[in-house]
């Protein structure tokens, strides 16, 4: 763990009923923008819910923005610095969009009542909300309860921010205006994002850590990620029941991932997808870590 | 309207000026009334900055968040703003749910007017929950639907709890202090049901260090309903207001005040957030 | 009333101003903003007419669309919008002027620098077109009798809202406006004999 880390995770562990929901992670970031993969139930959510300080790990140390918040004190410092969305997140009866981001900012200390509201108009704007702010938070879309509940993660620009499936719900031209507010966030904060989207962490990510059952099993750059996919993309006029996994593309061909492309098959550039489709199937490995 | 006839520009220019004779202008703004076409070039004659203040000012009216009833009298009180919107937001202290308490403590009130047992054993068994139910709903993961988030911001929950449980306590027990006004023969007793009141919210706030606001509430009721029950069925209501009982009120809530203190910087929840 | 926007769609700067008011209704600002891009010049001009005080003018307009954003569910749906929101706006003008007794109004009669006793040619094609008949016959009237007319008729005021926005009495709002009609009446009923 560097100095520079903005987040020092060592031997975190939680378990829930019985379950281990996180196995001994280790784990520091830097400012930058990181993705978190991994199936349903693999320990994204806790992971980032410990982050967020939302929640306690049974064993393990925690360090935060240069500080291991133990006291309420030290826990409000760096919940000052932090923004945190949720996976699901419900609204009170009755709130407008801007209601429920200014309630918010005065939660994260915003006591002023014009700069407060500037910041949820900044904020708003950033997610492509500002005319719909004033309905009732109830009569919006998914997608656009999600981007109020990014919008508040983003108050006061946080030296750490923790998204918990931001762009899920959001539809595809959003999201692409999305990624460009992300981009920018990670050039000056700490980043982030658990996500089952692998276009959205191609796009946004220089690193990427995959979590399945609690433990880590990859942790490096994206493009290294891909990388162990070369030669183990191909594509077939039908399923390649060799493959591990297959499927049909838009341009009626089938995409077939597995073990190793057949000789003479007609082989395609790997995806990310195509990476982490393999690396799941991969049980026999336990961690790949980026040299 | 005519489809085909507009303003000449030069006039628009003069009325905006104010050049423009009174009949000009009357036919004009008559006109402009039905023509869109007109309007829109009016337009390019009018100054924007003055609009675009203006237009500042509409927004912040429209986006602004109105402050309910018990904000503002928490702000009247001095509070400041951003602790009234906190406090406020608590569903226990909006409006309709003192309205909602107002009208059920009247009905609880006239029950217990005829001095009958079981009136007198429904006023004893709601008056001391009103609070508890108020702080029960003050707070927590099953009344707060945006819950976690609201854990990771920087304001102190302890204090969030606290000055909830304040004008929770000042909203409701006027109200069930009127109810008890109702009630037969109790100079004494219109007061005596205080101190299971505070006693059982300060319980309800211990409490809520270890577990949901909502299941101490819960826990409690139902521990006092029993009470209340036994009582009743003893033919006598007043008893859990003995003498010898209010002393074991006031010594446990002193006591779940010390533990309070003691745990209120637990308040947030560090544990398993279920 | 629903908005479109309630199912989702974005707010179109080419709606006509019956939809982006029930789009207002559901709580749409954007709907909100074309209207007021639409009609608050016009009725600032309007205003200022017959308030010369820049203060007034800005306040009545506020209060005006913030009237539009809270009781954008009330309205009927007939008649124009524009004429709805002048309808809001003259009003608060006028209970702006209650009690102050600085003179904010400016005279109607007052207004023009160098006016021709006689109607134009100009002003005969604009008045034949929007009123007719009713134009010419309002030509002949004297100023104060025409200030009275247009406050009442055309701005769909009170006697006593008129005369407050004249600055005269009530009792001779209400005096010059009898007179007004009996004028008009008389010149109506001559032209068509």
């Amino acid at each position: 763990m560097t100095a520079a880390a903005t987040v020092g995770l060592t031997g975190i562990t939680k378990k829930y009923h019985g379950t281990t929901a996180l196995d001994a992670i280790d784990l520091s970031f830097q400012p930058g923008i990181t993705g978190l993969l991994g199936p349903n139930g693999a320990g994204k959510t806790t992971l980032l819910r410990i982050i967020a300080t939302v929640l306690a790990p049974d064993t393990g140390n925690v360090r935060l923005l240069g500080r291991t918040p133990a006291t309420p004190d030290e826990l409000a410092q760096v919940r000052r610095r932090l923004g945190y969305q949720p996976q699901e997140m419900g609204f009170p009866r009755a709130f407008t969009g801007f209601g429920f981001v200014d309630y918010m900012a005065v939660l994260k200390e915003w006591t002023a009542r014009t700069p407060r509201h500037d910041e949820v108009r900044r904020v708003l704007d950033l997610v492509d909300l500002g005319d719909v702010a004033t309905k009732r938070v109830r009569a919006l879309s998914g997608g656009q309860r999600r981007r109020v509940a990014l919008a508040q993660a983003m108050l006061g620009d946080p030296d750490l921010m923790l998204l918990d499936e931001p762009t899920t719900g959001v539809d595809p031209e959003q999201r692409v205006a999305l990624r460009h507010v992300l981009s920018r966030a990670g050039e000056r904060s700490t980043v982030l994002l658990s996500t089952h989207q692998t276009e959205d962490v191609a796009a946004l990510c220089d690193r990427v850590v995959v979590l399945d059952q609690g433990r880590i099993r990859f942790d490096g750059a994206v493009q290294d990620l891909v990388a162990t996919a070369a030669g183990r993309v191909w594509l077939a006029d039908a399923p390649d029941p060799a493959a591990r996994a297959s499927w049909r593309t838009g341009t009626g061909k089938h995409r077939n991932v597995g073990q190793a492309a057949p000789p003479g098959s007609e082989r395609t550039e790997p995806t990310l997808e195509d990476a982490y489709l393999l690396l799941l199937g991969d049980r026999a490995r336990t961690t790949e870590v980026a040299a | 309207m005519n489809a085909i006839w507009h303003v000449d520009d030069a006039l628009l220019e003069r009325y905006v000026r104010g050049a423009a004779g009174p009949l000009d202008a009357a036919s004009l703004e008559q006109h402009l009334t039905g023509c869109a076409d007109c309007r829109a070039r009016i337009a390019t004659h009018v100054e924007v900055a003055p609009l675009e203040m203006v237009w500042s000012r509409v927004r912040e009216q429209a986006q602004a968040p109105a402050p309910s009833l018990v904000e503002r009298l928490l702000t009247r009180l001095g509070v400041s703003a951003s602790d009234a919107r906190i406090v406020a937001v608590a569903p226990s202290l909006r409006t309709s749910w003192l309205f909602g308490l107002a009208v059920t403590l009247g009905f609880v009130g006239l029950g217990a007017a005829n001095g009958e047992a079981r009136g007198l054993a429904f006023f004893l068994l709601v008056a001391p929950l009103v609070p508890v139910a108020g702080v029960a709903f003050a707070y927590g993961p099953d009344v707060d639907p945006s819950y976690e988030v609201g854990v990771a911001v920087p304001y102190s929950a302890a204090r969030l709890l606290l000055l909830r449980t304040a004008a929770v306590l000042a909203t409701s027990l006027p109200l069930v202090l009127a109810a008890a006004l109702l009630v037969p023969g109790l100079s004494w007793t219109a007061v005596t049901w205080l101190l299971p009141a505070l006693a059982f919210t300060a319980l309800t706030l211990a409490a809520s260090t270890w577990t949901r606001p909502t299941f101490a509430g819960v826990g409690l009721g139902i521990a006092w309903a029993c009470a209340v029950g036994a009582a009743a069925l003893g033919q006598d209501p007043y008893a859990v207001l003995a003498p010898s009982l209010l002393r074991v009120y006031a010594v446990v809530g002193i006591a779940a005040v010390l533990v309070l203190r003691l745990r209120i910087r637990r308040l947030t929840p560090l544990g398993s957030l279920s | 009333m629903i908005g479109a926007t309630d199912f989702g769609m974005q707010t179109d700067p080419s709606w006509e101003d019956p939809e982006l008011l029930a789009a207002v209704a559901g709580g749409d600002l954007g709907a909100m903003r074309v209207l007021y891009d639409r009609h608050a010049p016009w009725l600032s001009a309007r205003l200022t007419r017959r308030c010369n005080s820049p203060e007034a003018v800005a306040d009545v307009l506020q209060d005006t669309f913030v009237a539009l954003w809270k009781g954008a569910e009330r309205w009927r749906g007939d008649g124009e919008v524009a004429a709805w929101l002048w309808g809001i706006a003259i009003r608060r003008l006028v209970s702006r002027l209650r009690g102050r007794r600085e003179a904010l109004v400016l005279p109607l009669e007052e207004v023009a620098a160098a006016r021709a006793p006689e109607p134009s040619a100009e002003e005969r094609v604009l008045l034949g077109l929007e009123y007719g008949d009713l134009g010419t016959a309002l030509m002949k009237l004297s100023p104060e009798m025409r200030a009275v007319v247009q406050a009442t008729v055309l701005d769909g005021l009170t006697t006593r809202e008129a005369a407050r926005l004249l600055g005269i009495p009530a009792n001779t709002a209400k005096t010059r406006l009898h007179r007004a009609k009996a004028h008009l009446r008389q010149d109506l009923t001559e032209g068509l004999a």
